[in-house]
């Protein structure tokens, strides 16, 4: 690692025992590797925490005269520190709230990554050349591939940011960078009230501290799975609301 | 003359001629030839990735290059997310811009372009918005890149790719990342002293 950043990967996991090792191993051998990685189970009930355990080799413990998994667990992967923990069915906001706690001090790029997708190996090294060449930069999008079951891989080419753009629609996704220093103007991390869509919130709110830069290259690879109706009204529900907060912490009228 | 030599001011005065030179000749020019002008055009001036980046290049290239001027149009009046270096007009002034090169930054700065005189309109295209756009028809998007008074730069090789294959055009050869002004106007300029 030549440059002078400490990276952090945070990953909210909940019922991905299938994807979990594939994206965390993506940001563990990458080009240029996290420093460390955090994951936080949002109380999974298809075994995502056992595959945890397995992978940075776990073992059962015995506390207060139950023997089970531990709650939480530092392991190393590729060289890594991952840290591992669980925690009562919540939102990945708050998840990931508690992720960032936890590992706080020393750390200067924060990264999130959806337990679904994958980071493209140059991904981190990307992202930190525009980080060290463009000071205003707060946060990093980028492009991404498309996975889909038939095989097809589709390249999804995305607009760079603009607040009114932003404003109308939310063309990224979870897997993004942001400095560090950015939290404590924010006074806040992810909004842990919203179930969906808290990540479009944060990047809302990032940009009006701060730069949003786009790469125009799939720095990282999405696995397209079938969507319910129910879902996907959901999302739009949630993104409502986040245009409806926006709206009104900027002192405009409802959009 | 040896007398003028011993002057501190002159001396002074000589090496600024000799860096202006220099910094000149980077882009292709004498410091005796006109000065040059250059337009921009901009949806509008307020915070974006695009906006930042090429408002910032732009002011640079004011405090460096003073054989240059640039002139900015925006389709909206609205206050610049920076202080600015240059004068920024209104896309109507269009009309009075003559013979000298305009570099657009979107599909719609572009078709509002083709209405001035300008007799080369460089495309930047910043960003592939077409994708964006399936309802608006193939007519309404293809002179901002198909016209032959338009050149499309791109900012990154994937979207050359996607562009020639989308409108069947030839992009000019050299890509511009992050708006540099510098890199445009050193493009625009030395396409516009080949063809005098």
């Amino acid at each position: 690692m030549n440059d002078k950043e400490n990276v952090t990967i945070v990953i909210a996991t909940h019922n991905n025992s299938k994807t979990i090792k594939r994206a965390l191993e993506s940001v563990t051998k990458g080009v240029r590797p996290a420093n460390q990685v955090v994951i936080g189970d949002n109380d999974s009930t298809d075994g995502t925490y056992e595959v945890l355990c397995d992978i940075l080799n776990a073992e059962q413990v015995t506390i207060d005269g139950k023997t089970g998994l531990p709650p939480q667990f530092d392991g190393i992967l590729d060289n890594i520190p991952v840290k591992i923990f669980r925690k009562r069915l919540s939102t990945i906001g708050d998840t990931i709230n508690t992720a960032i706690r936890m590992k706080w001090q020393g750390v200067t790029i924060f990264g999130f990554i959806d337990p679904t997708s994958r980071y493209a190996p140059d991904k981190i090294s990307q992202a930190i050349r525009v980080f060290e060449t463009q000071p205003p930069v707060a946060c990093i999008v980028s492009d991404c591939d498309n996975y889909h079951p038939d095989g097809r891989v589709e390249r999804i080419f995305r607009c760079s940011f603009d607040m009114q753009r932003l404003l109308a629609k939310f063309p990224y996704d979870r897997n993004f960078l942001v400095r560090s220093q950015i939290f404590p103007k924010l006074k806040s991390g992810f909004n842990s009230q919203i179930p969906i869509r808290d990540d479009y919130d944060f990047i809302l709110r990032i940009s009006e501290i701060g730069l949003i830069y786009h790469i125009p290259e799939p720095l990282h690879h999405n696995f397209i799975t079938e969507v319910s109706e129910a879902l996907r009204q959901s999302t739009e529900q949630c993104e409502n609301v986040v245009r409806q907060m926006t709206a009104q912490r900027r002192g405009q009228p409802n959009v | 003359m040896s007398k003028k030599k011993n002057n501190p001011k002159h001396a002074e005065a000589v090496r600024r001629k000799s860096d202006a030179t220099i910094e000149m000749a980077k882009l292709g020019l004498k410091l005796e030839d006109d000065i040059a002008l250059v337009g921009f055009v901009f949806s509008h001036l307020s915070f974006s990735h695009l906006n930042y980046l090429g408002l910032t290049s732009i002011n640079k290239l004011c405090k460096t290059y003073a054989g240059i001027d640039i002139c900015l149009f925006s389709q909206h009046i609205i206050q610049p997310c920076l202080p600015l270096l240059c004068p920024v007009f209104g896309i109507s002034d269009l009309m009075r811009w003559h013979h000298h090169p305009l570099i657009t930054t979107s599909i719609g700065t572009t078709i509002e372009a083709l209405s001035s005189n300008a007799p080369i309109i460089y495309h930047y295209a910043f960003d592939p918005e077409f994708i964006d756009k399936p309802d608006l028809e193939p007519s309404v998007l293809a002179p901002a890149f198909c016209h032959p008074r338009v050149r499309v730069i791109v900012r990154h090789e994937s979207h050359r790719k996607l562009i020639e294959e989308e409108f069947d055009i030839q992009t000019c050869s050299v890509v511009v990342p992050d708006c540099d002004a510098e890199a445009l106007v050193k493009l625009v300029l030395k396409e516009k002293k080949d063809g005098d």
